[in-house]
């Protein structure tokens, strides 16, 4: 967690130098020889709006942790799961004109996790990859779930896209919280997706592929293994 | 006139960080210009002032070490601080080591920062100076004829006219009209100040970027 830490103190940080710098060039505003009162109130303003952004940033990891807190574990059917979170981005899938291929043993065996945690991971790897096609100009956006199991023992789940791919810099930094390379959102989505997954036992780790975009996995245990 | 007023460039990711700097520079009567990305300063003509550059060290793209070296690389010495929310002090040790001025943490301690952007001003204002005059000097010696340049080096030396005659088998009274015409070409006081410039010229012979970074 202590990447969490770094971070949020990262996103405080932000603002608390925005809030400094204002409280003081304020204060220089104020002195009889240099005094601005115009930009005394906008000095106070820029701060009034940054310590509105410092508790939003609180708020929403409050918000953020206290949902992730309660994780219920039993046996579950992957492809439900996966049929489920598809089912939740149906729309956004339509709208960014991808084609989706799934590629899933017909003996899939139910692995051990917490449903919900994991179609909440599924999601979140599948609108990233959706999201990192989108602004594609040129070559069809092909979406790929494929899921492997292994001798029994664990599964791996595949996402591929068909998008620029990770550079090297993004994938050096993509499990840090709050690292994005979008414009929108909080940049906690693979960071999340991994928290849930090693909650659940399992690992997940991206590959680059130069010529045919990015490809995050995860590994779950099959049930009845995990006590083993 | 406004040209040679300082300037203070920042380049940060954070709006509200770069609002809040530029207020503080500007109650303080300092001109300051902010960037969100590294690839943005690179791309805006400086003009030819004093300046410092005010650099985030974790930015979108360019990262703030790679800017550094791409400024080392372009022979741009502007003097950079450092200035992170991270507590990175590998990085800092990093930056420091390829030349930085300054490395603060955010959220800056106004007097901390004030300061250190006043001594970055300062040297720069300097170093500005000294390749000016450098320029001059170069410009001076590039008018002398070969024979005088010659001249000119053996009296670095410290050689005497005659032991300068003998050398370039020319007679002394040849060498003593050489010796005024340098004097006069260099702008060159006494011979001393004659072999101080001779100094600082082969100094920029040695360290040969000094004059060829770009200054706008």
């Amino acid at each position: 967690m202590s990447a969490l830490v770094t971070a949020i103190a990262h996103e405080v940080r932000q603002p608390l130098a925005a809030v400094t710098a204002n409280a003081h060039a304020g204060l220089r505003w104020l002195r009889a020889d240099n005094r601005r009162i115009d930009r005394v109130r906008w000095s106070l303003s820029c701060i009034l709006r940054d310590a509105a952004r410092t508790a939003e940033i609180i708020s929403r990891i409050r918000a953020l942790t206290e949902q992730r807190t309660a994780s219920e574990h039993g046996t579950v059917d992957l492809r439900a799961v996966i049929r489920d979170a598809i089912g939740l981005v149906q729309h956004e899938i339509r709208k960014c004109g991808a084609t989706l291929r799934f590629k899933i043993p017909q003996d899939l065996p139910p692995v051990t996790g917490d449903r919900l945690h994991l179609q909440q991971v599924v999601q979140n790897l599948t609108m990233n990859a959706l999201e990192a096609m989108a602004d594609r100009r040129r070559g069809r956006r092909r979406l790929f779930i494929t899921v492997s199991c292994n001798a029994g023992s664990s599964v791996v789940v595949t996402v591929r896209d068909s998008g620029p791919g990770f550079s090297a810099e993004a994938a050096r930094r993509a499990f840090e919280p709050f690292y994005t390379t979008k414009t929108h959102g909080m940049g906690v989505g693979l960071w999340l997706s991994r928290l849930l997954v090693e909650k659940q036992g399992g690992r997940l780790w991206l590959t680059r592929h130069p010529k045919s975009g990015a490809a995050v996995h995860f590994s779950l245990l099959c049930a009845g293994r995990a006590d083993q | 006139m406004n040209e040679k007023k300082p300037i203070v460039f920042v380049v940060d990711d954070d709006a509200s960080v770069r609002g809040g700097l530029s207020n503080l520079f500007r109650s303080v009567g300092l001109r300051s210009r902010c960037f969100a990305t590294a690839q943005k300063f690179i791309r805006h003509p400086r003009p030819d002032c004093p300046s410092c550059l005010l650099l985030d060290l974790r930015l979108p793209g360019l990262s703030g070490l790679e800017l550094q070296r791409e400024l080392a690389v372009a022979g741009e010495k502007v003097p950079i601080i450092f200035i992170s929310a991270y507590g990175d002090v590998r990085l800092a040790v990093d930056a420091i080591k390829a030349g930085a001025e300054e490395f603060l943490t955010k959220p800056l301690q106004e007097q901390q920062l004030l300061e250190a952007v006043d001594r970055a001003l300062q040297r720069d204002k300097h170093a500005r100076l000294e390749r000016a005059q450098l320029l001059v000097l170069r410009e001076r010696w590039n008018r002398l004829t070969p024979r005088e340049r010659a001249v000119m080096s053996e009296l670095a030396a410290g050689r005497s006219n005659k032991e300068i005659a003998a050398h370039l088998g020319r007679s002394e009274f040849t060498i003593k009209a050489h010796r005024s015409h340098i004097m006069e070409k260099m702008g060159a006081s006494s011979l001393t100040h004659l072999v101080r410039m001779a100094d600082r010229l082969a100094g920029y012979e040695q360290h040969g970027s000094a004059l060829s970074g770009r200054d706008g």
